[in-house]
Order: structure tokens, then sequence, then C-alpha cells
């Protein structure tokens, strides 16, 4: 009986060993079994492929990195926005854009008068009539200004050739319109303290109306600094 | 010692055992691991799988190449574009007074005289027959001649008052642009130089300036004025 149970227990080692063995060398034989060798060529395949699509990899993250610094903020694209948004409220002021709002249409034209008389002279409306009401819708806060659809602009020059009135070089004629957006009411007052209320005496046709909303148009001429330059750093 | 000798044998076997086992797991793991040990049809997959990849991959890098290469262009576009903004921005705020500026030009003094009447009519004409002739940027006293600047008389015609301030002489009236220009544009036969200096006897004094620095103007916001895309600027 003694006998018997340490014989089962080295029977059953034996077996166990007998099986593990074939297994082992079943495992052995099949890295070198002729469907393993014709695999190799698929293996390559796998692993150059791995490669290629490594270094892929590599090129898409450099490329992103690239990319990442463009539209960063600090990007040129960044400092462009404020200057558009200043640009857009400068050409307002600037008089590059068709306005409107409330405020007076003055109309002045020569007398019938310098037609017959002798010396017309008399009887015109003069550069300086323009100019000075133009200064008077100014003191008034006129915001736009227009003399026949021609807009006043901080360079504007008005002057006489013969009989004939320039606005921005532009040959303007009687009856001359000068419209100007502002407080109406205003305008009018201090319309009527200047060269105007001359005019008036002097019984030129003229006329100052208020209006709700005037129409504005844009200045069509140009800016031109070649003189005029920013102050150069550290100079005052 | 027969109870001895079998558990030597037993040992023995135990050890085998134990050598073989470990042996045997260490080839399984190599198996998974390595792609010998796979099938063909998972080596097929995984080699398909790998291809298409690798195409994705190559579309992603010419999809980044284009948008990189539109980046750059645009980023060169954008340059070009902030350079010319900022030189309109610069010219518009030159325009409407509100950057101060230097340069070359003509400066106009009218010293206190009591023989001949200088008005504020007299300002507002130089100012404009300087424009004519060219000027850049002009200043009154100091201060700068925008589109908002006027001059009115105040309550006794004895001074000139330039947008509620009371001037007084000397008048000093300085203009940026090319001297010599500035100088022929404004002494006009009967312009009105001429016409203070010869038929009024004003005693003007004009001179031609390498540099004259002139201030910006407070220049007031639009309240009135409403533009049809933008309400008036704030």
């Amino acid at each position: 009986m003694k006998l018997e149970k340490w014989h089962l227990s080295l029977t059953l080692i034996c077996l166990l060993f007998g099986v593990l063995f074939t297994s082992n060398l079943k495992t052995q034989l099949q890295v070198f079994n002729p469907m393993a060798a014709r695999n190799k060529t698929l293996v390559t395949v796998i692993k150059t492929q791995e490669e290629k699509n490594k270094e892929l990899e590599a090129e898409i993250a450099r490329i992103r990195e690239t990319i990442e610094k463009y539209t960063s903020p600090g990007s040129i694209q960044a400092e462009l926005e404020p200057i558009q948004k200043d640009l857009e409220k400068l050409k307002i002021l600037a008089g590059l854009t068709e306005v409107h709002g409330p405020g007076v249409v003055i109309t002045l034209d020569d007398q019938e008068k310098a037609r017959t008389a002798r010396d017309p002279e008399y009887y015109l409306i003069h550069y300086s009539s323009i100019l000075y009401i133009i200064n008077d819708l100014r003191a008034a806060g006129a915001e736009a200004i227009t003399v026949n659809n021609d807009r006043v602009v901080s360079t504007t020059d008005i002057r006489c050739a013969g009989n004939i009135i320039l606005v921005n070089t532009h040959r303007l004629a009687p009856p001359y319109e000068i419209k100007a957006i502002g407080n109406p009411d205003l305008l009018e007052e201090i319309v009527r303290t200047g060269e105007y209320t001359s005019l008036e005496f002097s019984k030129f046709p003229v006329s100052i109306v208020k209006r709700d909303n005037i129409v504005i148009p844009p200045y069509k001429g140009s800016y031109t600094f070649n003189y005029a330059a920013p102050p150069k750093e550290g100079e005052k | 010692m027969f109870r001895k000798k079998w558990q030597l044998t037993l040992s023995i076997a135990f050890a085998c055992l134990g050598l073989l086992l470990s042996l045997q797991f260490r080839t399984h793991k190599a198996m998974i691991d390595d792609l010998n040990y796979q099938s063909n049809e998972t080596l097929a997959t995984i080699a398909r799988n790998l291809q298409t990849q690798y195409y994705q991959l190559i579309q992603e890098v010419w999809d980044l190449r284009t948008q990189l290469k539109l980046l750059e262009q645009n980023a060169d576009q954008n340059k070009t574009a902030l350079e010319a903004l900022t030189r309109e921005r610069q010219k518009l705020n030159t325009a409407i007074g509100a950057t101060p500026v230097e340069g070359p030009g003509l400066v106009i003094t009218v010293p206190e005289n009591e023989e001949s009447y200088f008005g504020y009519q007299d300002v507002v004409d130089i100012v404009n027959e300087l424009w004519n002739a060219g000027a850049e940027a002009v200043s009154v006293n100091g201060f700068r001649v925008t589109n908002n600047t006027s001059l009115l008389p105040n309550e006794d015609y004895s001074a000139m008052v330039l947008n509620g301030i009371q001037l007084s002489a000397p008048y000093v009236i300085k203009a940026i642009g090319e001297p010599a220009a500035l100088e022929k544009g404004i002494s006009i036969p009967s312009g009105i130089i001429d016409k203070l200096i010869s038929l009024f006897k004003v005693p003007l004094e004009i001179q031609q300036v390498d540099k004259i620095n002139l201030p910006a103007a407070n220049v007031l916001d639009f309240n009135y004025a409403q533009t049809v895309t933008a309400p008036a600027t704030k």
C-alpha cells in the first residue's frame, strides 16, 4: 500500500513531465516551421511600414508646431485687428465715409443784378463768403460740411479763379449749397451772427433751413503728406 | 534508506518539472510579443492596417503642408497689410490733426501793432491760403488747425477767439510743407498776404524754416453725424 502511494506520485509527475516536454518541443519546433519562414516577408513589410509611419507622424508633429506659431496671439494677425479698428474710426473722422444726421442747409446765390450791372463784382458770391460761413459752422461744432456736395475736410481750400469758386480744386457754380451736420439750432444761431447775415443784409438771395436728416458724401480727394512726419523719438 | 531514495527521485522530478514549466512560460511570452509567431492572417491584417494608416498620414501631411503654405503666404500678406495700414493710420491721424508732426515749412508772424487792424477773418484767410499753397499741417498760436478749428471775434472785436480760447498778438501761423512753394503760394498778387501787406500795411513777417513742430489737437468724436454702417463714433 505504502509502496503504491509513492508510485502513484511518480507516475503523475512522469505524466506531467511527458506532456510538458512534448508541448515545449512543439513550441520550439514552431520557430523553425516553414510557415513561420513565409511570414518573414510579411513581418519585414510590417516593420518597414511601421518605420515609415513613425517618420510621417514626426513630420506631422513638426508641421503642427509651426502652424501653431502662425496662429498664436502675438502673430501679425493679432496686430492687424486693433489697427483696422482704429482706421474705421479715423476714416469717419477724416471724412472718408458718407454720414447723415441733423443739421442745416444754407444756400447762397448771386444777385440778379450781377447779370446787368456794369460792375458785377458786388453782386456775386465770393469765395470768402463761403470760407467764413464754413468757419462759423465749424465754430458751431459742425461735424461734416459740404459745399455743392464737395466734402470740406481740414485741408480743404476755397478760392476763386476769375469769377469761379473752387473747393478742393473742383469748380463750383451758383447757387452754392452748404450743408452741415451738427446741432441744427446752434449751427443756425452761430451762422446768423456772421458772414451769412452780412450777405442777407446786402440783399443776396440766401437761406438757411434746419433739417432732420442730411446726407453728406465722403471726401473724394487725397491726403498727401510728404513733409509732415511724426516727430522722431526723443525729440520734443 | 529506501524511503530516502524515493524522496530523492521525487525531488529531481519536481526540479525538472519546474524548469520545464518556466521554459514553457518564457517561450510562450516571447511568442506573444514576436511577430514571427503570429498567424498569417494576423500579420496580413496588421500590414493592411499599417498601409491604411500610412496613406492617411500622407494625406494629413499634405493637408498640413497646404495649410502651412497658406499661412506663410498670409503672413507675408499680413505683414504687407500691417505696414500699409500703419502708414494709413499715421496719414489719417495727420489729416485730422490727432498726432503731432514735424517738418520744414513757413512761419508767418503778425506782431502787435496799433495802426492796422488784423482780424479773425484774416487768419481764416491765411490758413485757407496756406492749404491752397500745399500746406500739410497748420497751427495758429500753437493750436493745430483741424476740421473743427474756427476763429471768431471776441465780444468787442478787440481780439480773436480760437475754439473758445482768446488769442493775443503776436499771431503766429505755422505751416508744414515745402517752404519755398508755401511762400510762393501765399504771396500771389492780390492774395490775402499781398492785400494785408500793401493795402492794409500789416507788418507781416514770413520766414522759411527747416523744422517746425506742430502739436496734436484734441479731435472730437462725432455726436450727430452717423455713418450708414456704424453709429456715431464713441
